[in-house]
Order: C-alpha cells, then structure tokens, then sequence
C-alpha cells in the first residue's frame, strides 16, 4: 500500500516534470528568438536545452520503472 | 531579433554591440556544474565515512532507483538554472549607436530593463577594472554620468575590453556634437 502511494506519486512528479521542461522549452524559445541576435544561436540554445531535458526525463522514467 | 526591439532611428548606425565577458558565464555554469556533482559526493560520503563508520546495516545500493531518481529531479532544476543563466548573460547587451547608447538588462524571464541615453547628454564615460581575474582576461565595468537628475548612473559591468568601448563611445560623442546644429548638443529651431 505504502509503495503503491510512492509509486503514484513518483508518476505525478514525472508528468510535473515533462510539463515544467515543455513550459520552460516555450519561455527559452520565445526570450531567444524575440530578443536575441542571431536565430542560430538561438536554436542551438533551444536544441541543447531539449535534448539534455530529453536524456534527465529519460533517467526519470528509467529509474522510476525501477521502483 | 534584437536590433527590430532597440527600433533604430532612421539613419542610425550602430557601432559596437557587446555582451558581458564570457568568463562571467563560465564561472557562474561552474559553480552550477559543482552543485550537480554535490549530492554524488555527498552520496559518497555518507557511503563511506557515516556508514562505514557507524557500522550501519544500511546498503545504498537497495535504494539506488530511488536515489536516481531523486537526483534526476535535481538535474532537471539545476538544467534549468544553466539555460537561466545563460539566457540573462546572452540578452545583456550594450548596444552603442552614433546617436545614443543603449544598455539592455534581462534581469528574469519576462523582466526586461532597457535605459539609453542620448551622446548629447553625457558628460563623462569612466571604466573600472577590479581584480586580478579582471585585469588579466581585460573585464570591467563602464560608468557614464550624463546630465540627468535621475539618480542612478548608467553602470554596464563585466564588458569585454572596457578601454576600447569606452574610446568609442567618447569618439561617437565627439562626433554628434560637432555634427549638431549649434555644437552644443542641443537641437533649436
């Protein structure tokens, strides 16, 4: 019962998480694109960004299938 | 992009543009960087010496997918801290043109300060290199005094090659003078 509560709640943190890093994507994107000064800088910035989002999120649910 | 957000004047060029020194943003993803590597050394230690010590009947390793995931969870602050930082470093600018300069603040995200002022209107541009860092990398602060009542002084810190900036900000205003109607910096009918 205990360990099925931890497990709700890890699941609640990921879907948390993965809605903080798509928001957080949209905030990056819109302050680099709307004010800085070459939009391939700006890109690479946002593709950075994502793709180590990507892999911390991936570690999540790796680690949460492991609970 | 920046310059359509600075809206240029019509026959404004613009003469330098400068971001803070890149040894600022180093210094500040290292100190994130160690505060990543923080809890596996504190892991570590807890590990090694607490538990060794102690002769605790405690192994980490029954809990390591709660331990991962707890520090994946760090990581994905800490990430968001890096892009943080950087983000503030890269929309600071101080953008000098032939008519005004221009000093651009991200203080947040969606925190945005933009002071300028015209080069009629300064009076004194003074430069300050602090530290041994500073002086070896060639970093400082840039303060121009302009004839305004308005209390806080226009201060860009960290700018690369302050020396240079401030030469071209006191040419730029030598030059908009003398090109000015009457020399003195004031426009009359």
């Amino acid at each position: 019962m205990e360990t099925s509560a931890i497990i709700n709640f890890a699941e609640i943190i990921i879907y948390l998480v993965i809605l903080f890093v798509t928001l957080y994507a949209i905030t990056l994107g819109y302050h680099w694109f709307n004010f800085g000064k070459s939009k391939t800088t700006s890109m690479t910035a946002l593709i950075i960004y994502l793709t180590g989002s990507g892999i911390i999120v991936t570690g999540l649910i790796t680690a949460f299938n492991f609970l | 992009m920046l310059i359509d957000k600075i809206h240029l004047e019509p026959g404004e060029e613009v003469l330098v543009q400068a971001r803070r020194h890149w040894f600022v943003l180093a210094s500040r993803i290292f100190s994130l960087f160690v505060a990543a590597l923080s809890p596996l050394l504190f892991l570590w230690f807890i590990n090694h010496s607490i538990i060794g010590n102690l002769d605790l009947n405690i192994n980490l390793n029954n809990y390591a997918a709660e331990i991962a995931f707890l520090y994946c969870l760090i990581l994905v602050l800490i990430w968001a801290a890096v892009f943080s930082v950087w983000t503030n470093h890269y929309l600071d600018t101080l953008t000098v043109t032939d008519r005004r300069v221009i000093l651009t603040n991200q203080k947040g995200f969606f925190w945005r300060n933009v002071a300028s002022f015209r080069l009629e209107r300064m009076q004194d541009v003074n430069t300050d290199i602090n530290g041994m860092i500073a002086t070896m990398l060639n970093f400082g602060t840039i303060q121009v005094e302009t004839a305004s009542d308005a209390e806080e002084e226009f201060k860009a810190a960290h700018m690369p090659d302050p020396g240079k900036i401030k030469s071209i900000i006191l040419q730029a205003a030598d030059n908009r003078i003398s090109t000015s109607p009457n020399h003195s910096g004031v426009e009359t009918e």
